[in-house]
């Protein structure tokens, strides 16, 4: 679930409608997975996780009016308060279960600054109120969880980093004040 | 991507022949006006990719580095 406030200004020449947009809200992402085992079957004892959190963005807006409804793109920044993580807590013999080793890691890193594009359609339900639905692909770019790994092993005590890319697609109903 | 931002161009692109081509909406016309300043309230959905790699994480590791891609969704 996605919520947010929203703010804006548009100016208008004939058809053409062009502005500034700013959101501010929850982008609540939660996603967990592990890497496919090794050439051998092994699997791997290290997972990705990514966790959302508040969320900002923005954006400069430009669209064609055909009266009351808006057909639009935008493109602007994004930022996002979440984290990605790479997080191995299991600790064995790498026999059982399979490929997991004595080490531990606990890397995290901030989602941070992306790029935002998208395209939608505002319709003027009254003078005062607008409703929209939108699109917008969000690409944070590449977060870098790091930790130092523990718990024993060949590299315990080494300072290690992962890279972890993020792209988030999105699709938003809003309602909107116009003063 | 390539395709978003070539679809995005190709959007505007129209829409500035559209505008070339419209007639000016004349003085005392009632069109309707998106002018000013607003604010309001979004919900939505999410979805997307994480994609991992640690091959700094397990350099020199003979069966690694192994990369994970993996599936996040707004809750």
């Amino acid at each position: 679930m996605i919520g947010e406030l929203q703010f804006g200004h548009n100016w208008q020449r004939g058809n053409l409608v062009y502005g500034l947009e700013g959101d501010l809200g929850y982008l609540n992402l939660a996603g967990s997975g592990w890497p496919e085992p090794d050439a051998d079957g092994v699997p791997y004892d290290t997972q990705g996780i990514a966790k959302g959190g508040w969320y900002a963005g923005l954006a400069a807006r430009v669209g064609y009016a055909a009266d009351r409804t808006l057909f639009y793109v935008k493109g602007g920044a994004v930022y996002s308060g979440g984290k990605l993580g790479y997080v191995d807590n299991c600790i064995s013999d790498f026999i059982d279960p399979p490929g997991c080793g004595p080490s531990t890691l606990d890397a995290w890193d901030r989602i941070g600054w992306g790029y935002q594009i998208g395209t939608g359609v505002e319709h003027a339900l009254r003078d005062n109120w607008t409703v929209k639905l939108e699109y917008a692909y969000l690409d944070f770019g590449s977060a870098r969880p790091s930790a130092v790994v523990a718990s024993g092993g060949e590299y315990e005590g080494r300072l290690v980093h992962v890279d972890a890319d993020l792209g988030v697609h999105t699709i938003k109903l809003g309602i909107n004040y116009k003063f | 991507m390539k395709a978003q931002f070539f679809a995005s161009a190709l959007i505007l692109g129209s829409m500035g022949l559209a505008h070339a081509a419209d007639p000016v909406v004349a003085a005392g016309d009632q069109a309707f006006s998106w002018e000013g300043s607003y604010i309001g309230a979004h919900i939505g959905y999410g979805w997307g990719k994480a994609r991992y790699d640690d091959s700094e994480y397990n350099v020199n590791l003979p069966d690694f580095p192994h990369s994970a891609s993996i599936l996040t969704r707004t809750v």
